[in-house]
């Protein structure tokens, strides 16, 4: 019985000095503070976005992208017109290698005025913003924006 | 069949001639009983040479005389138990008296009975951990479904979705690296789908034989980490017709059931009937909100919204038993609808969780799951041999609705099932011969086919329609060096074809999958050592290797998985996986008590990854078509380790007081990072009493289940905090009524368990929930 309950220290022992195999391991995200556009601004037709953002990891920045898409079916309020189009935007960069922290400021980004011939619908549309690290953790957020004409 | 017989007893008689000219005659005698040492009387006891037939009379007694001085071997049968095959007497001394106890016929499907299974242990191949748990102990520990009911034996964890859907993972292995069989054919379903749960009706399992290793051997691909075997239900007694009735309830969910079962048996033709009901509406979690991606949430009521669902099932069996032969075909329908907390597809937003005014409605998202199936199955004994074989047809439909939204610019919603998001449906069918030999020393071989078709539909494409063959054979080999000693040891080979086609989007204007013909070929093998040390003593040692086909979507998964938003893609170069497995064990049976230990160890050169690559763009560097992705993740094939130990301590009085301590602990890595899904060490604790008088018992108990937190997590896989949870029970047995109480989590207990599929939303588990179970036999 001794010898049994010996063996079983011995054996728990091992696992508990197992030796950590792993080298270089990175499970923590990077982090995106997303400045601009902020939740509720408006984007205007046919005009640039003014895009603004902090990005950072504990090891290295790989890469980030853009996703612009409508929320309409969300509210059942606005129904797509015939006439108009959903805009869809999606883009994405690399970052230098060896970043660690990065601010970003660009106006590459610009809402078209139409979308495959017909007019852009406006409405409530998503800013999704993702960025991975070296090795392959990823970080998102989200913005809800409107899309509308400058009157 | 007569003519071989006498044939293989004039045989035997021409070998055995010096001892039958012996001149003196002893006799046999000796008692039958059931499994509770009530008498059996009018069992057959046959004597295989000569041939002699007695059958017993009212005390279980039988006396088989005129025989000389030799060993005899005996097969007894009575109707609705297992024959014994394997029973001999030495009459060289004398005259034998034999007490012989016979168990309720269940079916053993891929089980092979080694001597040491009084030790609690039964094993399928010699020295692989198995559990053999009973509907009594499932129904003991019952909890929101099947396999979270199974979750007391150590090793074993759940995977649930929400609080009806789960699936089995063994040692952190899980998906379709764990195979479950039931009677004998392996259940087929969409095992690699994050969403996806077992097709099995809770309330018509009788026994299930958990393996903790790989069983490649016996069930071929796929068998990696485990398997969970179920049996066929027991062939009621001769001139017998009973029933069973259950109702249950669940606070934390509104969850009713109620399920009906009758079996009966007139001179041999046998039926079964299980058919169950379930509903439950949205569960109850202790918090008023969840913090996700840095979105704080309101939960409604405390309750998640659209968790609701219900399930319908029947399943029919008929036969015929005789004492040479077993003859059943039985039918199950499997229906299910479950809805999906929406925070779960897409962006979480506040509109999404509003309440809708019911707990109880099903809206979009949910998932619908039809699973059809047919086994056709017989055993019967020729030539001294166990002939089983075994034919399934199984048809699963599963159907993913969710309100359509597309990943590309240019795609209107369907005219038709304008919100099917996915579809797939998977037709299998099985073939499968099998002899054994009955005595101690013992051959085993066997083959298989398979052959399925998968088809799919709906506006989201995730994988292609595909076609794919297997088929395989085996030969196992079991004996003992002496009455201490036994081992096994095996072999198998398989092969296997797989067809994809083709798919073009005319959306993102890609080829979304290649058309793929692959073959794949695999040899396995299986040895395991039993060294019966004491009475009490009993080492095991075995070394297997388990392998897996690689999937239709790992193979060529192209597009944004639902649900996890992740873009996958497949590799049409990806072998078959690989799992090499040592395990050891010890078991110990003292007085009123017992421990077991089994630690292992198991090493896979080609593990199949799931890995994130930090890039927005397709390995080729174009970028991704669809809106809505977020990074690519590829499937990739490299070196994974697995170790680990589960342990159990029981200790009883026969006072009734019994407690018990199991433990279980994984740890799995690729080298670079730990494996995701990785079950927390856990320890559960468990103290009750049992009171009997003579119509019945009255049981209370508490159990504490304590998990540790899991720091050891994959990229993109959130750590998970440890937690304690108390439950209190109490059951109460009088003649034919039986009731059962549970308190599942008293404290109600926020948490979070680490490889449930809501964990990754940041979804606490549910909270204090008060169980009822009621049950009539009749």
């Amino acid at each position: 019985m001794k010898k049994i309950f010996l063996l079983i220290v011995f054996v728990v022992s091992l696992f508990i000095i197992f030796p950590s195999c792993e080298k270089n391991k990175d499970t923590i995200k990077p982090v995106i503070e997303l400045h601009e556009p902020a939740e509720g601004d408006t984007l205007w037709v046919g005009e640039e976005v003014h895009f603004e953002a902090d990005f950072r990891d504990d090891e290295e920045l790989k890469a980030w992208k853009v996703d612009i898409h409508n929320d309409f079916d969300n509210h059942g309020h606005k129904s797509v017109l015939a006439e108009e189009e959903p805009w869809l935007y999606t883009q994405s960069w690399n970052f230098e290698p060896g970043l660690r922290n990065k601010h970003v400021h660009t106006h590459e980004i610009v809402v078209p005025v139409t979308v495959n011939g017909k007019p852009i619908a406006t409405g409530p549309y998503h800013v999704m913003v993702y960025c991975t690290d070296a090795a392959g953790n990823e970080a998102w957020t989200v913005v809800k924006v409107q899309i509308a004409h400058r009157p | 069949m007569k003519r071989v017989l006498f044939a293989s007893a004039f045989f035997m008689l021409l070998l055995n001639s010096e001892s039958i000219s012996a001149q003196k005659t002893y006799r046999i005698c000796g008692r039958v009983v059931d499994e509770k040492g009530n008498p059996l009387s009018m069992a057959y006891v046959t004597l295989e040479q000569p041939v002699k037939t007695a059958v017993t009379d009212e005390n279980g007694k039988f006396c088989i005389e005129g025989l000389g001085a030799a060993i005899y071997h005996l097969h007894i049968s009575y109707l609705g138990y297992n024959c014994i095959h394997d029973c001999s007497a030495d009459l060289t001394l004398g005259d034998v008296w034999l007490d012989l106890s016979m168990q309720p016929e269940v079916q053993k499907i891929q089980g092979i009975e080694i001597s040491g299974e009084s030790l609690g242990t039964r094993q399928t191949l010699a020295g692989l951990p198995t559990e053999v748990t009973q509907k009594a102990e499932i129904i003991a520990h019952q909890r929101s479904n099947l396999i979270k009911s199974l979750e007391y034996i150590p090793g074993l964890k759940a995977v649930e979705i929400g609080q009806g859907l789960a699936k089995p993972l063994i040692r952190g292995l899980g998906f379709d690296r764990v195979v479950v069989t039931d009677q004998g054919v392996k259940q087929e379903g969409q095992q690699w789908g994050a969403d996806h749960g077992l097709e099995i009706d809770a309330y018509g399992v009788e026994e299930i034989e958990v393996v903790k290793g790989p069983l490649s051997l016996l069930t071929g691909s796929d068998a990696i980490g485990g398997a969970l075997l179920l049996k066929a239900p027991a062939v009621p007694a001769e001139g017998t017709f009973s029933g069973e009735a259950t109702m249950a309830g669940h606070s934390v969910n509104d969850y009713g059931a109620f399920s009906l079962g009758l079996k009966g048996n007139h001179r041999g033709w046998f039926s079964h009937l299980r058919s169950s009901l379930i509903s439950y509406a949205d569960y109850r979690v202790p918090a008023d909100s969840f913090f996700y991606n840095n979105f704080r949430l309101p939960i409604y009521q405390h309750r998640l919204k659209n968790t609701a669902g219900h399930e319908r099932n029947i399943q029919v069996g008929t036969g015929f038993i005789n004492l040479r032969s077993t003859t059943r075909i039985s039918y199950s329908d499997y229906f299910s609808k479950a809805g999906f907390f929406p925070g779960s597809h897409g962006i979480p937003t506040l509109n999404k969780i509003f309440p809708d005014g019911s707990s109880r409605n099903i809206e979009l998202p949910y998932q619908e799951v039809f699973h059809k199936k047919a086994i056709v199955n017989q055993i019967f004994y020729k030539n001294g041999l166990k002939w089983n074989l075994t034919g399934g047809y199984q048809d699963n439909l599963r159907r993913e609705w969710s309100k359509f939204h597309t990943h590309y610019p240019n795609q209107k919603p369907p005219i038709v099932n304008s919100d099917l998001e996915l579809e797939l449906r998977l037709k299998t069918l099985n073939f499968s011969t099998e002899a054994e030999s009955i005595d101690e020393v013992a051959w085993r071989v066997g083959i298989l086919v398979q052959h399925q078709w998968n088809k799919t539909n709906g506006y989201m494409f995730l994988l292609a329609p595909y076609r794919r063959t297997q088929a395989g054979g085996y030969a196992l080999y079991r004996g003992g060096v002496s009455q201490h000693f036994h081992y096994s040891a095996g072999l198998r080979y398989d092969y296997g074809y797989m067809h994809i086609d083709s798919v073009f989007s005319e959306y993102s204007g890609q080829v979304k999958s290649r058309k793929i013909k692959n073959s794949y070929n695999s040899f396995t093998f299986s040895t395991g050592f039993q060294w019966q040390v004491s009475d009490k003593l009993q080492w095991v040692l075995s070394l297997g290797k388990g392998f897996r086909l690689p999937s239709a979507m790992e193979l060529s998964a192209n597009g944004i998985h639902h649900g996890s938003f992740r873009y996958e893609l497949g590799d049409s170069a990806l072998k078959p996986e690989n799992m090499y497995q040592l395990d050891a064990g010890l078991f110990y049976q003292g007085h009123q008590m017992s421990l077991h230990f089994s630690p292992f160890l198991a090493y896979a050169p080609d593990f199949i990854f799931l890995t994130p690559t930090g890039s927005y763009n397709l390995p080729d560097g174009s970028p991704v078509a669809e809106a809505d992705a977020g990074q690519v993740f590829v499937y990739r094939q490299a070196r994974a380790l697995r170790a680990g130990a589960e342990f159990k301590w029981v200790r009883y009085w026969s006072s009734g007081f019994y407690y018990s301590i199991r433990g279980d602990y994984v740890y799995a890595t690729d080298f670079d990072y730990p494996l995701p899904f990785t079950p927390p060490a856990s320890i559960n604790f468990n103290i009750s009493r049992t009171y009997s008088w003579k119509f019945g018992n009255l049981s209370l108990g508490t159990s504490v289940n304590a998990t540790a937190a899991q720091h050891r997590v994959a990229r993109n896989e959130p750590p998970t905090p440890g937690y304690i949870v108390q439950n209190l029970y109490f059951a109460f047995k009088y003649l034919r009524y039986s009731l059962m109480l549970q308190w599942v989590n008293i404290w109600n207990k926020k948490y979070f368990n680490h490889i449930a599929f809501y964990r990754i939303i940041e979804l606490p588990e549910a909270g204090s929930n008060l169980q009822l179970m009621i049950t009539i036999h009749f």
